[in-house]
């Protein structure tokens, strides 16, 4: 304080003084809430959850809409990395800064987010908006195990159990509307049945609604299909897209179904097969990245959606090392594809690989491989464009 | 560079003599600048700013101004020299901010919000977030000197579902 108040003389021509500056009364508890909200939003979550237990108000302040708005929003700039694994029962989360510039072979530490117990899943579907969906498999008994979707929020805790749909097992998948500020679930019933001869059904449950009901979507599904298996949906701009089969005109094809989140209406895009495919944002765009294994290197392609329906592609050449090594999960930002190293690495990293340039740069997640090690982690998963969201559905 | 100098007076009737361009870092001041055509002579009074916390504003805003000049000298600086600029900043920033205990903290963010400087509300909030980032909720409460106002049962829930949070 000294120091200050003779820097202040120094730097500045006090012209005149009046009287002298009066005793100041102390003003933390003033501070009115416009503020205290600008102050919350530059906390990271978890002392955001400290600052719940501060008083009622601040606590109301925190759930309140206008400020969870604020706060995704603010994390909607700046997204994440957001890893994923179980161990035991117990899930663990973790988010790294979804970096642009930085150097290569550089590292980051992770934060670390609340841990989802209590069950055993088997997959792991999405990252929607800051919530995931889990699905939950109960063996029955020995030869039947029931599946009940989860929606988690590992920044809030807050964990919704949908009620049971079918008796075989479903594949669902979470969707978004940003206008409506709506989550949906949408659902495929499985039936013991071969999905060909199957009429399609799907039902639909809105999130945040006091009662958590499935029924049946809007507009019926046009066209047969089937959700594959191993592959998870991507949410961009309310629409939901996912990878299906498709027979038609004694033909088997893949599709992308198209569900509008907020309308509930099908539509499909054509698409060509691949070994592996799997469905990105790239640049707020959909984006298909499919690789075909061929000797020595593979070539690979991204297809991008751009606004008139139409597809553009780029091809990029990766190492077979690379993608035999290759986790689920590959996504972008800025244009970059990013993917994970296999938990097994000495040094756990992300690489980004940028199309243009042609080179990969990496970034070391300090930590998270020690917790592997030593704890016998499984199933682990990696979403990108992951935002912190603290709203309360 | 203008040299227009104008006077701001302090709820405590301190006067300070500031440069124009300095001065309109704050958008209430700016607007008094364009619309009530400010009389050289006569002080702008400022009912909810102290001396001590003006002097502190009026030291944030000389500095940035002295960097937006800075801006217009060395037009073609290097990517190197931009990255040594911000550095010599956020020094000044983080040395400025030091200086200062948490009460004229609170204080300096209600003038700023006052007179309306966004980057100095931004500043301050951020500085106050880092304190209290790792602290406990009783050093919290001690902080903005807030009452408990929840009972031990509804305490103790609530830290329960935050248990996480805590380390």
């Amino acid at each position: 304080m000294n120091r200050q108040k003779k820097n202040s003389v120094n730097r500045r021509k006090i012209v005149q003084r009046d009287t002298q500056s009066s005793a100041s009364t102390y003003v933390g508890e003033t501070l009115p809430n416009d503020l205290i909200i600008e102050i919350f939003l530059r906390l990271p979550v978890n002392s955001i959850e400290v600052c719940r237990c501060v008083s009622k108000q601040w606590s109301s302040i925190i759930r309140r809409p206008d400020f969870t708005e604020l706060f995704l929003t603010n994390s909607l700039s700046r997204p994440l990395l957001l890893f994923t694994f179980r161990i035991g029962n117990n899930w663990h989360f973790f988010s790294s800064p979804q970096l642009q510039d930085f150097a290569d072979n550089s590292s980051v530490e992770p934060t670390e987010y609340r841990t989802y117990s209590g069950s055993y899943h088997k997959e792991i579907c999405q990252s929607v908006n800051g919530f995931i969906y889990l699905n939950y498999k109960r063996r029955i008994n020995p030869r039947i195990v029931e599946t009940i979707p989860i929606i988690y929020n590992p920044c809030t805790g807050q964990s919704i159990t949908l009620p049971k749909v079918g008796e075989v097992g479903l594949k669902c998948f979470l969707g978004y509307d940003p206008i409506k500020k709506q989550f949906k679930v949408l659902c495929k019933e499985k039936t013991t049945k071969h999905f060909l001869s199957e009429e399609p059904s799907f039902q639909v449950l809105t999130l945040g609604t006091r009662e958590l009901l499935w029924r049946k979507t809007e507009s019926e599904c046009p066209f047969s299909h089937s959700p594959r298996e191993e592959c998870n949906g991507i949410c961009i701009n309310g629409v939901l897209y996912y990878i299906a089969w498709r027979w038609f005109e004694k033909r088997l094809t893949m599709i992308i179904v198209c569900f509008d989140v907020r309308s509930e209406k099908f539509s499909f895009l054509e698409m060509k097969y691949a070994y592996y495919s799997t469905l990105i944002d790239y640049k707020g765009k959909l984006g298909v990245v499919l690789l075909f294994f061929r000797s020595g290197s593979s070539l690979s392609e991204i297809w991008v959606l751009n606004d008139a329906k139409k597809w553009s592609r780029q091809f990029f050449v990766l190492e077979n090392p690379v993608l035999e090594r290759l986790q689920s999960i590959w996504a972008t930002d800025t244009g970059e594809i990013v993917w994970a190293s296999p938990l097994t690495d000495p040094l756990f990293s992300v690489f980004y690989y940028n199309m243009e340039r042609k080179s990969v740069r990496k970034v070391e997640i300090k930590g998270l491989r020690d917790k592997f090690q030593a704890m016998d982690a499984a199933s682990f998963f990696t979403f990108t464009n992951h935002v912190e969201n603290l709203m309360v559905l | 560079m203008s040299s227009n100098m104008i006077m701001l007076k302090s709820s405590d009737g301190a006067s300070f003599e500031i440069e124009e361009a300095a001065a309109r870092k704050s958008k209430i001041i700016a607007n008094m600048i364009e619309v009530e055509c400010v009389d050289e002579d006569k002080a702008i009074p400022l009912q909810n700013v102290t001396g001590n916390i003006l002097a502190l504003v009026i030291e944030y805003c000389n500095k940035h101004i002295v960097d937006d000049d800075d801006d217009v000298a060395t037009e073609e600086a290097s990517e190197e020299e931009e990255e040594a600029k911000k550095k010599k900043v956020d020094d000044w920033e983080a040395e400025f901010m030091n200086s200062m205990s948490l009460e004229t903290m609170f204080e300096l963010l209600l003038a700023a919000n006052y007179l309306n400087i966004k980057s100095l509300i931004d500043l301050v909030c951020q500085t106050i977030a880092n304190n209290i980032k790792d602290k406990t909720p009783e050093e919290v409460r001690k902080i903005f000197s807030i009452e408990n106002d929840f009972t031990p049962e509804e305490e103790e829930e609530i830290r329960k579902e935050n248990a996480w949070a805590f380390g």
